[in-house]
């Protein structure tokens, strides 16, 4: 994908943007399924366990969501049987700092940087979450936006970590 | 301090200081464990000093260390300590503080020191064998002992340093066994973990999880030998997966890893009964044998030919025949060797404690066999995993449950009195057996004497 050399229009940075805060409002609401239907089959919920870390078959990571792996972990949030899980996790999703580090109209293909603040009720107290996100969008044949990737980088990744019990 | 445990009579007796030469034996009967063991913040001091001090402690693998100047830096209980290799090549274990004020020499986690060890408040320089070898001004101590070179000034050693098969271990206090007679049987499973690489070899790799936990450490290390707990506290996971898995329809060998990795957790407790264990001297234990959690994975046909071809056929069915869920080298170090991962327990506070996950790479083996270990323990080890963080609420439940002075005591009785003696001096069980725990606080009680 060519990096940007000019800005690209309001309206798009709008849509783009908004794409974000949707997604965030559905973790929110804990509407798992509409969470999961953002992906592309072949789309990645990835939150490297290292700063910089290029890929995951070489270092381990704290989440690593093919669809596959995704369809498990919802349906863990789903079945309301896991033990940490028996107080569903509140979350309140902050996005900011959104940039559009490269378009690709005509692929339909944008990636978006981002800063994220998310707070987590679960179980025993809040804890709150610091990071960038990097979302790699693809447009379908339909013209919905769906993610081919969404990168997770913790402030704190590199010092102990506790619970992350919902989706970041 | 003070605190009250039960003494002998059943009634609670006070004890004056954890200085006192106080016999906790009291604490640990044949069927049951006092409350006061997981959740007293004088017992947990003391066992920072009697257990972790008196045991031989796994440090890091000597991989993290491979060139002259490269240290890694944890802790022994309380203690910051960093090991270091020498120009010597001789890897030594030092308590990670300076000579001069204090000051802790270098960040915990992996270095590399260039030439020496230099302390960042007044510049106190050291050598890689301990000795000091510089101080800035140093006329300014003319007439006193500090002068490069005095033995008085050199960093402190641990008393002992050993390693197994490249696994280093430390001991804080000179008195006890060696490693090797402290291992004894568990040894052999060490030697599983390692034989598994094609070229007798295995290095740290893939990066480290760490993972705070609001508990005990001792609630960690005996869960991973505990096989009533997984078809309740995973049902989730497990029911999860099988259900996806059931939807894909294929046999388990085609299925993906993740899945054939989560599936057993809901195993039956046959399944975990029959796998048994080994409860050893010294508090070690392990579950699984010839059968665990680990014992259906689809195999990797490179991998299999890459130990055929190393070890001969027989001899590579005889080292992969071996699948234990968990070796436990107490107080902690746990470890898959199957899985080629250890997790080091470290005691922060009597309700605080942190989990280290490390990987390892089979010298030799496709690169396939390490983006394995690292898809499982993503899915297990994590913070954000879908295992980990359900046992870690039970420790939570366990660590409040016990807050309670009402109730003083926690059973361990399953299958007392049954097992089979072998005659490397371990105890065969099965896998829900309770001797693994008991087994531990017999360690317990014997170390915790004054």
């Amino acid at each position: 994908m060519p990096p940007l050399h000019e800005p690209i229009s309001p309206a798009l940075y709008l849509a783009l943007s908004q794409f974000l805060y949707d997604e965030a409002a559905l973790l929110d609401a804990r509407d798992w399924d509409g969470w999961g239907q953002l992906f592309h089959p072949e789309g990645t919920y990835w939150v490297p366990a290292a700063r910089d870390q290029t890929d995951t078959l070489n270092h381990v990571s704290l989440v690593n969501d093919n669809a596959l792996l995704r369809e498990i972990r919802l349906g863990r949030l789903k079945n309301g049987d896991a033990t940490s899980l028996q107080r569903m996790p509140n979350s309140s999703h902050l996005v900011s700092n959104i940039s559009v580090t490269a378009a690709d109209d005509l692929r339909g293909q944008y990636t978006l940087r981002s800063c994220f603040v998310v707070a987590q009720f679960a179980n025993w107290g809040t804890s709150t979450f610091h990071g960038g996100y990097t979302h790699e969008l693809l447009r379908d044949i339909d013209g919905t936006l769906r993610i081919s990737l969404k990168r997770v980088d913790l402030v704190n990744v590199d010092g102990p970590l506790g619970d992350v019990l919902t989706i970041l | 301090m003070m605190f009250t445990i039960l003494g002998m009579s059943g009634i609670p007796q006070i004890v004056k200081t954890v200085e006192n030469p106080f016999d906790f034996s009291a604490c640990v009967r044949p069927n049951a464990v006092h409350r006061s063991v997981y959740v007293d913040a004088a017992i947990f001091e003391t066992e920072l000093t009697r257990i972790f001090e008196r045991s031989w402690v796994y440090v890091g693998h000597e991989s993290q260390v491979a060139k002259p100047g490269d240290y890694f830096a944890t802790r022994i209980g309380r203690h910051p300590v960093v090991m270091v290799r020498g120009n010597d090549q001789k890897i030594r274990v030092f308590f990670n503080r300076c000579l001069h004020k204090g000051a802790q020499l270098v960040g915990e986690g992996c270095g590399t020191a260039g030439k020496a060890l230099r302390c960042g408040y007044h510049g106190w320089i050291y050598d890689f064998d301990g000795a000091l070898r510089s101080v800035p001004a140093r006329s300014g101590y003319d007439g006193s002992g500090v002068r490069p070179g005095a033995a008085e000034f050199a960093l402190h050693s641990v008393a002992a340093v050993d390693r197994y098969r490249g696994f280093i271990f430390a001991k804080v206090a000179a008195e006890g066994l060696s490693l090797i007679d402290w291992l004894g049987p568990l040894a052999s499973s060490l030697d599983n973990f390692v034989d598994r690489a094609p070229a007798g070899e295995v290095e740290v790799a893939g990066g480290v999880l760490r993972y705070e936990h609001a508990c005990n450490w001792k609630f960690f290390i005996e869960n991973t030998l505990d096989a009533l707990h997984p078809m309740v506290v995973h049902q989730s996971a497990a029911r999860s997966a099988r259900g996806v898995a059931a939807a894909q329809g294929t046999h388990n060998n085609a299925l993906p890893f993740e899945l054939q990795a989560l599936a057993p957790f809901a195993g039956s407790y046959t399944f975990y009964d029959d796998m048994g264990g080994r409860v050893m001297p010294n508090g070690h234990a392990e579950l699984g044998g010839a059968a665990s959690i680990h014992s259906n994975y689809a195999e990797d046909p490179d991998y299999l030919a890459a130990m055929t071809a190393a070890y001969g056929e027989s001899r590579a069915r005889e080292i992969l025949s071996i699948t234990r869920n968990n070796s436990l080298a107490y107080p902690s170090m746990m470890f898959k060797a199957p899985m080629q991962l250890l997790r080091v327990v470290r005691p922060l506070a009597v309700d605080r404690t942190l989990i280290e996950t490390w990987h390892f790479r089979l010298k030799g083996a496709p690169a396939s066999m390490l983006a394995r270990t690292l898809a499982y323990s993503t899915l297990v080890n994590s913070s954000a995993g879908m295992v980990g963080p359900d046992d870690h609420q039970i420790y939570r439940q366990l660590q409040s449950g016990l807050a309670t002075s009402q109730i003083e005591w926690v059973e361990m009785s399953r299958y007392i009195g049954a097992g089979q003696a072998s005659m490397d001096g371990s105890i065969g069980v099965k896998g829900t057996s309770d001797a693994m725990f008991r087994g531990q606080f017999a360690a317990w009680q014997t170390l915790m004497r004054a």
